[in-house]
């Protein structure tokens, strides 16, 4: 390199700063809130009709919903388009933003599209529908502020089922460590997992790389709390809250006890969710705090082998708790045929099929209206135990959102990270509480 | 005598190497050819090989599709950068004067 | 490194000052024409508007405000920022020093083979890792590495139980383990094209050296090292990259965890960028990385160079 090109090279850069800073626009484009709520129709006009759906890749069942949905309505096709999961996460905001956007988008978290104005709001449906009828609860996930904040607001989404967390059980090595009834309790459920841990049996399944160890530790922080509703709007995302208190302290040592104790596997943190289950379904661990969604799997190979309960509650009486989120389905702003893709929402909610559907091949557990058929599951399969505690929870208002879904980056960048060092013992509980609660407030401010 | 004794203890060496080398592939077969949903526990062959794990994989993860559009994108990225370079190859020889070097190194490092 | 944009206004600058050939100069640049506005569009372009965005607080969608310096500020600051960048560093002795110290001695050994066969199999065999896609080795070395993987089998099987552990979930071994597993990619590389060098060094030399009583290690010490100075610059060019730029195999076999213990700043990118919309902090952390690429390819340039004059 001679001293010409070098010169060169820092007038290059320098004046492609300056201009960066000075001679352009800021990036991005200001679309601000297009959620026109022009009228709205609950009849589909007649003739020929279609619109675009794109979902994430779920063992078949968005198959089978177009299907039911396309032999209700003969006149309307549904162009269906399945991505897998995770590069569809990641692109969700730029098919939101595109110009021409499917009319249905299955969504994992709403991130910023609410406030960037990239989703319209469902409420006049909801109106002309009489979904504001039906037990509100369950459109609290899929709601959100102007300002993105999620929890109430306008709804922005709906789906064919929720998930719902709680533990699962190896009915084998539940006799063999004496447990007989599920646990009700944080008592009862601390002598069983000492029993199992004394006869050999591994207490807890879980994985670290893709957090699931942070289910046990939410439902800890949610029974050891007096205040379920200020913890609450922290998983929801709202500034001002806080997790650093005394009692979440507690949780936090208590989960860093059974660690201690050897009651998860010795290496969760190199484990993924793909890794854990598998290692569950063959047999190792008695417990496995994770949810519906891989009911179905547990349950395909040999039905009966493995239940469900409720993450027990502090004291008996108490509120059993579970974090729940409804699959969502949302309309974009820009998509053309709202109207058809509201009546595909309308449809998985309320059609006794669909609802079925949902629950047979997507472990999806649905709501929908109060006085809805109910849905039924195999007698004595995990699954009935998943439908059975999302009653009970439900009755006893403890659904809760993920803690994970608090920031579009408390999952990787905080969470995940930050329970492998907790997991390790690299980490005390303060520190791991004052880290979450900071990185909580870098992104949603304080 | 000596010089020969190690040059047979660096051909071992070498083998060792190779061996090394080779392991963690066999290992992937080794688990390719396990029952479906097991995870693969150390390096051991399957007692019953479960061959058709490739054809279950060819068709679960679309092969077909993937692979015309791998090669679509090759038979369009080949010729054309091919052509390009040529191009300016044949361009950059003719100006031969300084500068050409620079751009040349600038642009294999792109 | 030198500037690309520079270099047209100075080739017709000289081609001016010669007067004679101008008409050559001028289609001469014709033909260097497309290949330049791909390399605009292509190359320039997004690195120019990455550096634009890396001044700017930007979700990727909404409206973006700008924010001067303080990204940069923050990847020199924040400590997950900045350690991503020093485990990048460790990298480079995975990635590039070791594959180059022991392709330095397969590639001496293979010289000294009789049999062809021998060599050319050893060649095949090291370059497989070479050819697979580095998703495919990431998995593959996860399962190696696993608690009832084959490296805890092997060490069981030696009495060493002791030492078995989840390497990649290990605080102490994950950035090592992952680091191995370039090694293992890089070596083949290496390995060809120093064996193809050191088929360039004059056979004199090393016949001269043997008549001087000189054994192997001194013949591998004063022949074929300053024999192979190019081809060793190349290799430590290309490897080094690997090495700072490196996503594949970190993504896929710990996506920078445990803890924060192997995250790179490829990775982080990738994280700011499409998981938490931070579009500007991760096009700060890629300009970064950017010019520590160019300023560390420049350098070993300019090393390699002044050891060949």
């Amino acid at each position: 390199m001679n001293t010409t090109t070098r010169r060169g090279f820092l007038g290059f850069a320098v004046a492609s700063g300056a201009l960066g800073v000075v001679g352009c626009s800021a990036p991005g484009s200001d679309s601000s809130g297009t959620t026109s709520t022009g009228p709205v129709s609950t009849s589909l006009p007649t003739g020929s009709l279609s619109f675009d759906m794109t979902v994430a890749t779920g063992n078949g069942l968005y198959a089978k919903l177009v299907k039911l949905y396309e032999k209700k309505f003969p006149d309307v096709t549904v162009n269906l388009r399945e991505e897998g999961f995770n590069s569809l996460v990641t692109n969700e905001a730029r098919i939101a933003s595109s110009n021409d956007p499917p009319d249905v988008l299955y969504l994992n978290a709403f991130g910023n599209l609410v406030k960037d104005g990239l989703l319209t709001s469902l409420d006049p449906y909801a109106e002309a529908y009489g979904w504001s009828e039906w037990s509100q609860s369950q459109f609290r996930t899929t709601s959100s502020t102007d300002e993105g904040v999620r929890g109430s607001g306008h709804l922005y989404g709906a789906g064919p089922g929720f998930g719902t967390t709680g533990v699962f059980y190896n009915k084998k090595l539940a006799e063999q460590v004496g447990m007989t009834t599920p646990p009700d309790t944080l008592e009862e459920l601390e002598s069983v997992l000492a029993a199992a841990k004394a006869k050999g049996v591994l207490p807890f399944m879980s994985d670290g790389k893709d957090a699931r160890t942070a289910y046990p530790l939410q439902n800890l922080m949610m029974i050891y709390t007096s205040d379920p509703d200020a913890l609450s709007s922290w998983f929801f995302g709202t500034p001002g809250t806080t997790i650093d208190t005394p009692e979440v302290l507690e949780a936090v040592q208590k989960l860093d006890e059974w660690v201690g104790k050897g009651y998860f596997p010795d290496d969760v943190n190199s484990q993924d969710s793909t890794t854990s289950m598998n290692q569950y379904m063959s047999g190792k661990g008695l417990f496995y705090v994770d949810g519906n969604w891989d009911a179905p799997a547990l349950d395909k190979n040999n039905s009966g082998e493995f239940g469900f309960f409720p993450f027990p509650a502090k004291e008996s009486g108490g509120v059993h708790y579970s974090m729940s989120a409804a699959t969502l389905l949302a309309v974009p702003s820009k998509a053309t045929a709202k109207d058809e893709a509201v009546s595909f929402l309308n449809f998985v909610q309320t059609d006794d099929d669909a609802r079925q559907a949902a629950l047979d091949i997507g472990g999806l557990i649905p709501a929908g209206p109060n006085d809805a058929n109910p849905v039924s599951a195999k007698a004595g399969s995990a699954l009935e135990g998943c439908v059975e505690s999302f009653d009970q929870v439900l009755q006893e208002n403890g659904l809760v959102e993920f803690m994970a879904n608090a920031t579009s980056s408390m999952l990787q960048s905080t969470l995940t990270p930050q329970i492998q060092l907790l997991f390790a013992g690299k980490t005390t509980p303060e520190a791991f509480i004052e880290k979450v609660q900071s990185d909580f407030e870098s992104v949603v401010g304080s | 005598m000596r010089a020969s004794r190690d040059a047979a203890s660096r051909t071992v060496l070498l083998v060792v190497l190779c061996l090394v080398t080779v392991f963690p592939l066999l290992s992937m077969l080794s688990s390719a050819l396990q029952p479906e949903g097991t995870v693969p526990v150390g390096i051991s062959w399957p007692t019953d090989p479960h061959w058709e794990n490739f054809v279950l994989a060819w068709e679960a993860a679309h092969f077909w599709p993937l692979l015309i559009s791998s090669v679509l994108i090759v038979l369009g990225v080949v010729p054309l950068s091919l052509a390009l370079a040529t191009f300016a190859g044949y361009g950059l020889a003719m100006l031969r004067p300084k500068g050409t070097r620079s751009w040349a190194r600038s642009s294999s490092s792109g | 490194m030198s500037s690309p944009v520079a270099s047209p206004r100075r080739a017709a600058r000289a081609a001016a000052a010669s007067r004679r050939p101008r008409r050559r100069a001028w289609s001469g640049l014709l033909w260097v024409l497309p290949a330049a506005v791909a390399y605009g569009t292509f190359v320039l372009y997004p690195l120019w508007e990455t550096v634009r965005y890396s001044f700017f607080d930007w979700d990727g969608i909404g409206v973006a405000t700008f924010s001067g310096a303080a990204n940069y500020l923050r990847v020199l600051t924040d400590d997950e920022l900045r350690l991503s960048i020093v485990h990048a560093f460790v990298l480079i002795v995975f990635f590039s020093f070791l594959p180059i110290l022991v392709a330095l001695f397969v590639a001496a050994v293979l010289r000294d083979m009789r049999s062809r066969t021998g060599t050319t199999v050893a060649r095949v065999v090291l370059f497989i890792p070479q050819v697979l896609p580095l998703v495919a080795s990431g998995i593959a070395w996860t399962w190696m590495y696993s608690t009832t993987g084959p490296i805890n089998q092997v060490l069981g099987a030696l009495g060493l139980g002791d030492l078995a552990r989840p390497w990649l979930a290990d605080f102490t071994t994950a950035l090592p383990a992952v680091g191995i597993i370039g090694t293992w990619v890089a070596l083949g590389f290496c390995v060809v094209l120093l064996s193809a060098g050191i088929g360039n060094i004059d056979p004199a030399l090393y016949e001269a050296t043997a008549l001087d009583g000189a054994g192997w290690w001194q013949q591998f010490r004063h022949v074929t090292i300053p024999g192979l100075r190019s081809e060793i610059t190349i290799c430590l060019t290309v490897t080094t990259i690997s090495a700072l730029s490196s996503f594949d195999l970190v993504y896929v076999s710990t996506s920078g965890g445990p803890g924060y213990q192997t995250m790179v700043p490829a990775v982080e990118i990738y994280r700011l960028v499409f998981i938490e919309n931070r579009v500007g902090q991760g096009s700060a952390l890629a300009v970064v990385l950017t010019v520590l690429v160019l300023l560390i390819v420049g350098l070993l340039q300019r090393i390699g160079r002044t050891d060949e004059s």
